[in-house]
């Protein structure tokens, strides 16, 4: 009977072991592909090729059609350092290398450079190329004004926020507007439109002027920033197109916002 | 007498660690082979234009050198010969442009 219950306890021991290692395996794979769909590659070029080789080495290595293996403790000791690997991948992915408030997945996602400051660049550019650029677009905007305009949104994190009564731009939006500024300072072809928000409180007329504002302070950044003001035209809807309902303050101040079009010529 | 055979063996068992036969290369060649492939890729820059390919390259190279070290001999050449498999990838890579 006791034979028979310590051979039990070996073969579900062995068992249990190896879906351990199995799921850990797989677990640790499964991660690799996940931080590749999110930039990894770019954002943490290193940690994922260490992390690659420990598992393939731990899984065994071929040898001229033979299967070569590490010992178990240099296995147990490769997946470790694998799982290290990946989480410093993972951290690397949302790191802010360049400290502009980006971080490194979304400046990949967005076609920006995740370790070049967008404040840096936009300071260098010579101006002489902006004003070139600036009169190309002017001709082109002559040549194309009879063509149709047709609007579409911005695909970039592209929402300021505003607060209660106030048309000035919060320091945590300025690293989404620089993403804005390289992005139209990459497609010269393109206009954009912005127009301004508000919430329900007040009147009318004055929610009008006052979403003007809030379009008319996010041109200006960008102006400011090297863009030229004749591609950027605003509007102010005041209140109008919530986004959601106005009961709330947290709602409101979602409500409170400017947001970006591109202006298309068809 | 002792003391020789003693020497004698030590030598052997040293060489025959260093110097094993695995096919035609041995593994001391193969690490050889694999640093020289890894300084080729990190003389073009391959550490900047092509990261991943790099220390693909770099990390095989390392563990071909642990295992050797254990005496786990197969192992330390198959991990040399992915070292300079991914050596080559990395210069190629560089040279046609790196990453973007």
């Amino acid at each position: 009977m006791r034979k028979k219950i310590l051979l039990l306890g070996i073969v579900l021991g062995i068992s249990i072991s190896s879906v351990y290692s199995a799921t850990e395996k797989l677990s640790l794979e499964e991660k690799i592909k996940k931080l590749e769909e999110n930039y990894g590659l770019e954002c943490a070029p290193e940690e994922i090729a260490y992390a690659k080789t420990y598992i393939e080495v731990a899984k065994g290595l071929k040898l001229a059609d033979e299967s070569v293996k590490v010992s178990k403790f240099d296995r147990y000791k490769l997946l470790k350092n694998a799982e290290l690997k990946l989480e410093l991948a993972e951290a690397k992915i949302n790191a802010d290398f360049d400290r502009d408030g980006v971080p490194c997945y979304l400046e990949v996602k967005n076609g920006t450079d995740p370790f070049k400051p967008d404040i840096a660049r936009t300071d260098t550019s010579p101006k002489v190329s902006q004003e070139k650029q600036d009169k190309e677009i002017s001709k082109e905007e002559k040549k194309s004004q009879v063509k149709a305009v047709t609007e579409e949104p911005l695909k970039l994190h592209a929402r300021v926020h505003f607060e209660f009564d106030k048309a000035n731009i919060k320091r945590e939006y300025l690293p989404y507007l620089n993403v804005i500024v390289r992005y139209l300072k990459r497609h010269p072809d393109i206009k954009i439109k912005i127009v301004g928000y508000t919430d329900s409180i007040g009147s009318k007329a004055y929610n009008e002027k006052l979403a003007l504002k809030r379009a008319k302070s996010v041109k200006q950044y960008l102006v400011k920033r090297g863009i030229s003001p004749s591609r950027i035209e605003i509007e102010g809807i005041g209140k109008d197109k919530y986004l959601f309902d106005n009961k709330t303050a947290l709602n409101r101040f979602t409500n409170r916002r400017a947001e970006f079009f591109i202006m298309k010529i068809d | 007498m002792r003391k020789f055979i003693a020497v004698l063996m030590c030598g052997l068992f040293y060489m025959s660690s260093y110097a094993t036969e695995v096919g035609d290369t041995t593994v001391s060649e193969l690490l050889d082979e694999a640093r020289t492939s890894l300084k080729r890729a990190y003389e073009v820059q391959a550490d900047k234009k092509a990261k991943y390919e790099f220390n693909r390259a770099k990390s095989f190279f390392e563990i071909a050198q642990e295992q050797t070290s254990k005496l786990n001999l197969k192992v330390g050449k198959a991990a040399a010969l992915e070292s300079i498999e991914w050596s080559i990838k990395a210069i190629s890579k560089s040279i046609s442009g790196g990453a973007k």
